[in-house]
């Protein structure tokens, strides 16, 4: 049997009960080596136990004896352990403040989406002229004229759009921006659309009539704009971690100010 | 959850454990008595005011004696005036033969040379006569960890006192 080490120091304070007692006790009774160290550990614990117990002065007596129990209900230490900023800390419930910030920041501020579409600008090759007016047919594509043929196109308020080229491209892109999917989706095929249309037919007949067309190129679509799903705007994610870090950053500030 | 102790109870309470508190308090604070005594009070001040936490579910001896032990590290952590070794207090049943003497100051002096922590734990178990559940539970520590510092203490002690009659 090995020897119970761990059992002889509760032995020698007379802490050790049941089986293992009996055990310990049994195993001391034939181990020379186990009974020198039970002896050794009851004169530490006899000289350890001598220092102690102490006798309390009067004065001690006094004044635990004379704390009301009861009385502490109103303690205002207990009462601010059960302040919840006490008791969780002011980090963590500032976390949770801000991220429910930010969820409700998120839940009430209205989705913004985004649609793009490309045009592409070829020099016209039934006049033969190698120029490319993008520039002048941005700026007919945002007249007042343009948006008001569109508006009657769509009806309603007009979302906002923006027309730009691509440096060192034939490319312009039309953005179209607002809060209903579907009606940007619209605004940007109905400016492509009448783009497109409108320039190509204007060199067709301009090539029957024998006249020099006001825009000597052709303009086609080839990038459509699809529905989008995701809204660029508010970003979940992204305010769910200022929230949070924001939250945390006041919690600790506020703690450091309570605290000093 | 138990309820907050009536003043009879408490009173039982101090009776039957107030003793134990101050004599792990002096032992620490190597036999200051002031700082033992104000120690011991803000304890049972502590163990009123923390007693919702107070679980039942280990001795009312072991809860105290852990509050003393915090309680002391945490003052042991602030600035203090010097020690005052108060013998009588610390030895009180001790006579005074010379060999006695001489005992008490090596097995003081070999104390003190243990770390903080194996100090602690022995004076529970082998001062206090706290089962190494009841010490960790009173240290917040795992019962495999006292087990542990008892054991290092006591081959500490040993070498340290090998030519005393208390090893």
């Amino acid at each position: 049997m090995p020897c119970p080490t761990d059992s002889l120091p509760l032995l020698a304070t007379q802490r050790l009960t049941g089986l293992a007692r009996f055990r310990a006790e049994r195993h001391v009774k034939t181990c020379p080596t186990c009974r020198a160290e039970l002896s050794a550990l009851q004169s530490l614990s006899e000289s350890l136990k001598a220092a102690l117990p102490a006798t309390p002065s009067p004065t001690l007596d006094e004044k635990i004896l004379s704390i009301r129990p009861q009385s502490l209900r109103d303690d205002p230490i207990a009462k601010r352990k059960e302040n919840p900023l006490v008791k969780f800390g002011s980090i963590p419930i500032g976390a949770c403040l801000g991220i429910g910030a930010a969820v409700l920041i998120t839940l009430f501020q209205t989705p913004t989406y985004v649609a793009t579409g490309r045009l592409l600008v070829k020099p016209s090759t039934s006049t033969g002229s190698n120029t490319l007016p993008i520039m002048t047919l941005i700026e007919l594509m945002n007249t007042s004229r343009a948006r008001s043929d569109l508006q009657s196109q769509l009806g309603g308020q007009l979302p906002a759009i923006t027309i730009e080229p691509i440096e060192r491209t034939q490319i312009i892109v039309v953005t179209a921006t607002g809060d209903n999917p579907v009606r940007i989706v619209a605004a940007v095929n109905a400016i492509m659309k009448h783009t497109q249309n409108n320039i190509n037919d204007q060199n067709r007949i301009a090539t029957q009539t024998g006249r020099v067309p006001d825009i000597a190129a052709e303009v086609n679509i080839v990038d459509e704009p699809t529905l989008p799903t995701e809204p660029i705007s508010p970003k979940r994610t992204q305010n769910l971690v200022i929230g949070l870090g924001l939250g945390m950053l006041l919690g600790a500030l506020f703690g450091f100010v309570r605290r000093h | 959850m138990p309820a907050l102790p009536d003043s009879e109870s408490f009173t039982a309470l101090y009776r039957r454990h107030g003793r134990d508190v101050l004599g792990v308090l002096l032992r620490l604070t190597c036999g200051n008595r002031a700082e033992a005594e104000d120690l011991t009070q803000e304890t049972f001040l502590a163990a009123l005011r923390g007693w919702k936490r107070f679980r039942g579910d280990g001795t009312a001896r072991a809860y105290l004696v852990g509050i003393a032990v915090r309680r002391w590290r945490d003052s042991a952590r602030k600035p203090r005036p010097t020690l005052v070794h108060d013998d009588e207090q610390l030895y009180p049943k001790i006579a005074s033969p010379e060999h006695a003497t001489l005992a008490r100051l090596n097995l003081e002096s070999a104390l003190k040379q243990l770390p903080e922590s194996q100090r602690v734990a022995l004076l529970l178990v082998l001062g206090q006569g706290l089962t190494y559940r009841e010490a960790a539970d009173a240290l917040s520590e795992p019962v495999g960890t006292v087990k542990w510092r008892v054991h290092e203490a006591t081959k500490t002690l040993r070498v340290l006192l090998k030519d005393e009659e208390i090893a």
